[in-house]
Formats: C-alpha cells, structure tokens, sequence
C-alpha cells in the first residue's frame, strides 16, 4: 500500500515547528536546530513542501554587518492546515494507542 | 581580519561543488544552503552542516535526473558495463605483462585455475587504435555526465556518441579470436553478474532519487 503524502516522521517534525509560530519568517538553521533534522533532510523537505504550496519562502535582508541576503520560510495557509490536521491526527492517535488501566 | 579556519574552508568549499549540482531553477536553494553556513558560528558545526547540504543538492539532482535515468539506463548500464570490464580486463593484463603475477593472480582469483594469462593474451592482440578508441568512450562518457549535471543539451549529443563508439569498439573486439577464448563460455556468467549489479546499482540510484511524496495532494 503507498504511503500517504507528507506522512513521514520528519515532515510531522517540520510542520509541527513551523506550527509553533505560524506567522513568523524562520531560517533553516533555525528549524534544523528545532527539529533535530540534518540539513540533508530538511532542505529537501523544505523544497518539496514549497513545491506543493504548502511554504512560502523569501529572501531578506541581514541585520549583520557583511552578511548576504538569508532565505526565510514560512507555511502557507494550506500548509498551516495540513500542519494542524496531522498534529491532531498524532494526538488522536496517541490518545488511542495508551494502554487502558483496568482497575485503577 | 579574522582567518578561516581549515573547517570552514572545508564546508565553504564543499557547499560550492554542491550548488553545482542543482539546475539554474533551483538555484535560489542552493543560494539558500550556501549562505545559511555564513550564518553558522561555530567552525564545527558548519563542517557537520555541509555534507547534509551536499546530499540534499545531490538527492535533489537524482529526483530530477529520474525521468533520464530511466529513458538512458539500457546505454548507461551498457557503457558502464563495458567500461568497467574493459579497465578489469586491462588491470590484468598490465599487472600479468609487467611482472607482478601475485596481483594478476589476485585479480583473477575467481577464474578456473587462474587463467588470468588469456586477459593479457587479449590485450596484446588489441590494436593501439582499439585502446584509443575505448580512451575515447570514458572520456565522452565522462564528459556527457558532466554535461547532464550542468543541464546542458549537449549531453544527449555526447552521450550517444559515447554509446555508439563503444559499440563499434566492442563489435571490433568480436573480431579478435583471443576476445573470443577470453570471453569463452565457461566465464559467460560473470558478464551476467556485472550487467546485474550495475542494474542494481542503477536501480537504487533511481530509488535514491525518487521524491519522498510521488503523489502530491494539495490541500485547498
């Protein structure tokens, strides 16, 4: 059976950080160090989710001296809903998978 | 002014073969990851930041290649193949021709009784146009890889050249009777075995390549 799109654990990741502040522009060092990711998974991720719409990205000016113009990214609002619906997906699932306590 | 460390040299100019790599459509990634390493403090972690930066460029580049890989893989497994065989098969001829009998016997220590000597036996009756001739296919072939990666046109036109003059070179080895004993039945199997892992190295750079999600589901 193919595995559903955005399904893997690391795009959870992503999106559940870009969720975290959903409005503001963030780096890719900055999620690489939020998520645990290594820049070899997340700059693919990055790009494929830009493919799909579900990013925006930008370049902006550096507030440090010298400094080239830094790329920023952030969800777009169908990447925010996709984040939201696979967080709640996760919870829902966490809450199901608990053991039940007989007894207790 | 502060000097580079050999770390940030070392991340600096990986980053730099690395966007190399990507298409000109993609370049505002690779300006991306290039840059975000300046921002990077610590001299060490932006030596750790590099190589994931390399795979991803690299990843990035096989996803795009796919479609070619799997419309080019039968000549690309064809002058792979005839590559790789033809520097074994000279390997162990220079090695037997030159004097060094352990390494050619090495080499051909899978053979039936180590008859590596028909290797060099082929390789005398080769002409020094044939050589020539499969210096050029590796050159052309190099160059046609080189071509595809910078996403220029003119790596079709070079990679068919390669092809074509490989199999003129391989038709041209039918001819020579010491090919033939060389190549003789017994050992046919180990052509077999080369043709299946270059497949299946072939194979798995195309599942390497492969995008995470094939299908893609936008949400409105």
């Amino acid at each position: 059976m193919p595995r559903p799109p955005n399904a893997s654990r690391q795009t959870h990741l992503l999106l559940a950080a870009l969720l975290e502040q959903p409005r503001s522009w963030r780096h890719g060092y900055e999620l690489a160090k939020q998520t645990g990711l290594k820049s070899g998974t997340l700059y693919p991720l990055l790009m494929r989710l830009s493919e799909q719409g579900l990013l925006q990205s930008r370049w902006t000016e550096s507030d440090q001296a010298g400094k080239p113009p830094r790329h920023l990214y952030r969800p777009t609002a169908a990447g925010l809903s996709l984040a939201r619906e696979l967080c709640a997906n996760t919870t829902a699932d966490r809450v199901q998978s608990k053991p039940l306590k007989v007894g207790a | 002014m502060n000097r580079l460390t050999w770390h940030r040299l070392l991340a600096q100019k990986l980053l730099r073969h690395a966007v190399a790599l990507l298409p000109p459509d993609q370049s505002s990634w690779a300006g991306a990851m290039r840059i975000e390493i300046q921002y990077i403090e610590d001299d060490r972690e932006a030596l750790s930041w590099a190589p994931g930066s390399f795979r991803a460029c690299l990843t990035e580049r096989l996803r795009i290649w796919r479609p070619h890989i799997s419309a080019h893989s039968l000549g690309i497994l064809w002058i792979v193949v005839f590559m790789v065989s033809s520097a074994y098969n000279m390997s162990i001829a220079v090695a037997a021709r030159l004097g060094y009998q352990r390494t050619a016997s090495a080499l051909g220590w899978w053979m039936k009784d180590f008859q590596y000597d028909r290797f060099a036996q082929f390789a005398d009756s080769i002409p020094i146009g044939l050589f020539a001739l499969m210096g050029l296919v590796v050159l052309l072939f190099t160059a046609s890889l080189k071509l595809n990666l910078r996403n220029r046109p003119a790596a079709f036109a070079t990679f068919c050249c390669a092809l074509g003059l490989s199999l003129v070179a391989w038709l041209y080895q039918l001819g020579i009777p010491a090919y033939l004993q060389a190549m003789s039945s017994p050992h046919r199997w180990r052509i077999g075995i080369c043709f299946a892992l270059t497949a299946s190295v072939l194979g798995a750079l195309r599942l390497l390549g492969a995008p995470p999600n094939s299908s893609i589901q936008r949400l409105e």
